[in-house]
C-alpha cells in the first residue's frame, strides 16, 4: 500500500477534488431542462426588453439597459433557487451523494465544488446574455454603453452568486429536495414581500411607534442587508440607469436608497461598497451554516 | 494488518437498536461475506463504516484509520458500492469513471475497466441514464475498482445483476482476492458469498450472531453437512419456530 497523503501537498490536492466535483456540477447542471427553459426565458426577455425600449416614446440605450435590470431580478433568483437548492440535497434523495462521499473527498469539499460548479452555470447564462445584450443594443440603438450594461450584468452576477450561497447552503442543511426548495423560495419571497414590512415592525418595538419621517441610520442599515436593495445600489454604479430593486416597499424611505442615506449622518459614499459587501455575505453565510449541518448530519 | 475493525460499533435510532455493539475485525487479504435478514443492520454497518452514519457508541477503523476522524485516509484506500445508491442521469459512464479517477487522484483505463465489469465500451459515451439496471451496477462496480483499491466494500453488489452479471462479479472479486485485495460484501446470494468468501458474518437485529469460516459455522451448530442457506436459517432462526439444526442435522 502507497501512502498516497505524501505525494502532493494537501492544499492542491483539495483543490483537484473540488474542481472535480465542480466540473461534474457544472456538466449535470448545464444538460438540465429546467435550467435550458429559465435561460432561454431570460435571453427572450432580453431581446423583448430591448424591442420595446426600442420603440418608445424617448429610446435610448441607457433606458433600455435600466429596464433590463428588472426581469434579472425575477428570473435569476428564480433560476438560481430551482437549480441550486436540488444539488445537494438532490443528489441526497437519489443516492449520488453515496457515490461522491465513498469516494476521497470530504462534505466540505462536496459543498464547495457543488457551489463553484453552480458558479460556472450561472456565469456562462450570464455571459451569453450579455453578448446578446450587447448585440442588441448595437442593432437597436447603433451605440453599446459598455459602462452601465457591465455594471447591470455584473450586479445581476452578484444577485444571483447571493441566492446560490444561500441555495446551496439550504441544500445541504436540508434532508429533502422539498424543505430545500421550499425555503429557497420562501426566502424569496420574504425578501421581497415581508422585509420591509417585519423592519417597521422591529422599528415599532424599539420606538414605539410607526416609522414616519426621516429615518434613523440604523433603519435604513438594516433595509440595505437586503441583497434585492444592495442589488439596485450595484447595478447603478455606473451611470445611475434606473434600477429599482423589485420588491415590496410600504414607503419606509419611499424614495432611491441613495437619497434615503443622503439624509442620514452615514456618509453616502459608504453605500455602494456596502452593498457589495451585503451580496458578499448572502454568498458565503448561508453556504458556510449548510456547511455545518451538512457535516453533522446523517446520510442515510 | 486489520483491514477493517469494529469495535462495539453501536447506531441508536431513538429507541431502536438499528447496529449493537458490533465487532469485527477484517483481516488483510481476507474476503468477508456481510449476511443477514432484511432489517438487520448490514447497511447501516457499513454507511459507519463509511462515514454516512456516525456511530451512537464504538468505533470503526480501516487499515488502522478511524471512519469518523480520519475518513479521507479510509477513503483513499477503498472501493465502494454503497447501498441505495445512484449515478448521475446526465453523465455518461466514462465521465463516471474520469470522475472517480480524478478525486481518487489516479488514471483509468475505461475500456480496461469496461471489458473487467463486463459493460460494452461503447456504453461508455452514453449518459446513464439510458442504462439498465444491471449496467448501472456493472459501471457502479467499475468505479469502485478504479485506482485498484486495497479494500473493496460493496453493499447488495448483485442487485440488479442477470446471472452474466453475478458471474462477471464473481470473476472479479476472485481476481481481486488473488491479487491481495480485500473484500468485504453483504449479500443475499448465500451461494455466491459461499464461493467467494474465506469467512462469514452473520447480523441478526443489530447483533452479530456468527463470525467464522463456513466449516466453523458448521462446527459451532454440530453439524458439517448444512448449506450457508440451512446455516442462515439457524442462526437466525427467532425463538419458538422449528430449528433447521435440530431436524437436519445427523
Amino acid at each position: 500500500m502507497t501512502d498516497m497523503s505524501t505525494q502532493m501537498p494537501q492544499k492542491s490536492r483539495t483543490v483537484g477534488r473540488v474542481v472535480a466535483i465542480a466540473r461534474k456540477e457544472f456538466h449535470t447542471g448545464i444538460r438540465s431542462d429546467a435550467l435550458q427553459i429559465i435561460f432561454g426565458l431570460l435571453l427572450t426577455a432580453t431581446v423583448l426588453v430591448f424591442w420595446a425600449s426600442s420603440r418608445s416614446a424617448d429610446p435610448t440605450v441607457l433606458s433600455a439597459i435600466g429596464v433590463l435590470g428588472l426581469p434579472f431580478q425575477l428570473l435569476i433568483p428564480v433560476a438560481v433557487i430551482t437549480l441550486a437548492t436540488g444539488s445537494i440535497a438532490g443528489e441526497r434523495a437519489t443516492g449520488s451523494l453515496k457515490v461522491l462521499l465513498g469516494l476521497p473527498p470530504s462534505r466540505t469539499e462536496v459543498v464547495v465544488g457543488t457551489f463553484l460548479g453552480a458558479t460556472g452555470v450561472l456565469v456562462a447564462g450570464l455571459s451569453a446574455t450579455f453578448v446578446i445584450a450587447a448585440v442588441l443594443a448595437v442593432a437597436f440603438f447603433g451605440t453599446l454603453a459598455v459602462g452601465p450594461l457591465v455594471s447591470v450584468v455584473s450586479a445581476a452576477f452578484l444577485l444571483g452568486m447571493a441566492f446560490l450561497g444561500f441555495s446551496v447552503g439550504l441544500s445541504a442543511a436540508a434532508s429533502t429536495t422539498k424543505r430545500a426548495m421550499t425555503a429557497g423560495f420562501g426566502g424569496f419571497l420574504g425578501l421581497t414581500f415581508l422585509w420591509e414590512p417585519i423592519l417597521a415592525g422591529v422599528y415599532y418595538l424599539v420606538t414605539g411607534s410607526g416609522p414616519s419621517g426621516e429615518l434613523p441610520g440604523w433603519v435604513l442599515l438594516i433595509d440595505q442587508m437586503n441583497p434585492i436593495e444592495a442589488y439596485a445600489v450595484v447595478a447603478n454604479m455606473a451611470g445611475d440607469v434606473g434600477v429599482t430593486p423589485l420588491r415590496i416597499s410600504i414607503g419606509l424611505g419611499g424614495q432611491s436608497a441613495a437619497a434615503e442615506w443622503a439624509s442620514t449622518a452615514i456618509p453616502t459614499v459608504l453605500l455602494e461598497p456596502l452593498s457589495f459587501g451585503v451580496l458578499c455575505s448572502w454568498v458565503v453565510l448561508p453556504l458556510v451554516a449548510g456547511m455545518y449541518w451538512f457535516q453533522r448530519s446523517d446520510l442515510t | 494488518m486489520a483491514a477493517i475493525e469494529l469495535d462495539n460499533l453501536t447506531k441508536r435510532y431513538g429507541d431502536s437498536l438499528a447496529v449493537d455493539g458490533v465487532s469485527l475485525t477484517v483481516e488483510s487479504g481476507e474476503a468477508v461475506g456481510f449476511i443477514g435478514p432484511n432489517g438487520a443492520g448490514k447497511s447501516t454497518t457499513i454507511d459507519m463504516l463509511l462515514d454516512f452514519v456516525r456511530p451512537t457508541d464504538g468505533t470503526a477503523r480501516v487499515f488502522g484509520y478511524d471512519a469518523q476522524t480520519e475518513t479521507r485516509s479510509v477513503h483513499e484506500r477503498i472501493g465502494v458500492v454503497p447501498d441505495g445508491y445512484a449515478l448521475y442521469d446526465r453523465l455518461t459512464g466514462r465521465e463516471h469513471l474520469q470522475l472517480a479517477a480524478r478525486l481518487k487522484e489516479t488514471s483509468v483505463d475505461v475500456p480496461a475497466v469496461c471489458d473487467r465489469v463486463g459493460l460494452d465500451v461503447e456504453d461508455a459515451d452514453r449518459p446513464s441514464k439510458e442504462y439498465s439496471k444491471g449496467m448501472g451496477q456493472r459501471l457502479a462496480i467499475g468505479m469502485a475498482t478504479v485506482g485498484n483499491p486495497a479494500l473493496l466494500i460493496f453493499d447488495e453488489p448483485t442487485a440488479g445483476l442477470d446471472p452474466h452479471g453475478i458471474a462477471r462479479l464473481q470473476e472479479l472479486l476472485t481476481a481481486e482476492v488473488d491479487r491481495g485485495t480485500t473484500v468485504f460484501y453483504s449479500s443475499h446470494l448465500l451461494e455466491h458469498v459461499e464461493d467467494t468468501c474465506d469467512r462469514i458474518a452473520i447480523l441478526d437485529e443489530g447483533r452479530l450472531v456468527g463470525v467464522d469460516t463456513i466449516d466453523g459455522l458448521r462446527a459451532a451448530v454440530g453439524s458439517a453437512t448444512l448449506t450457508l442457506q440451512e446455516l442462515f436459517t439457524v442462526y437466525t432462526e427467532k425463538e419458538g419456530r422449528p430449528s433447521v439444526a435440530a431436524g437436519g442435522a445427523d
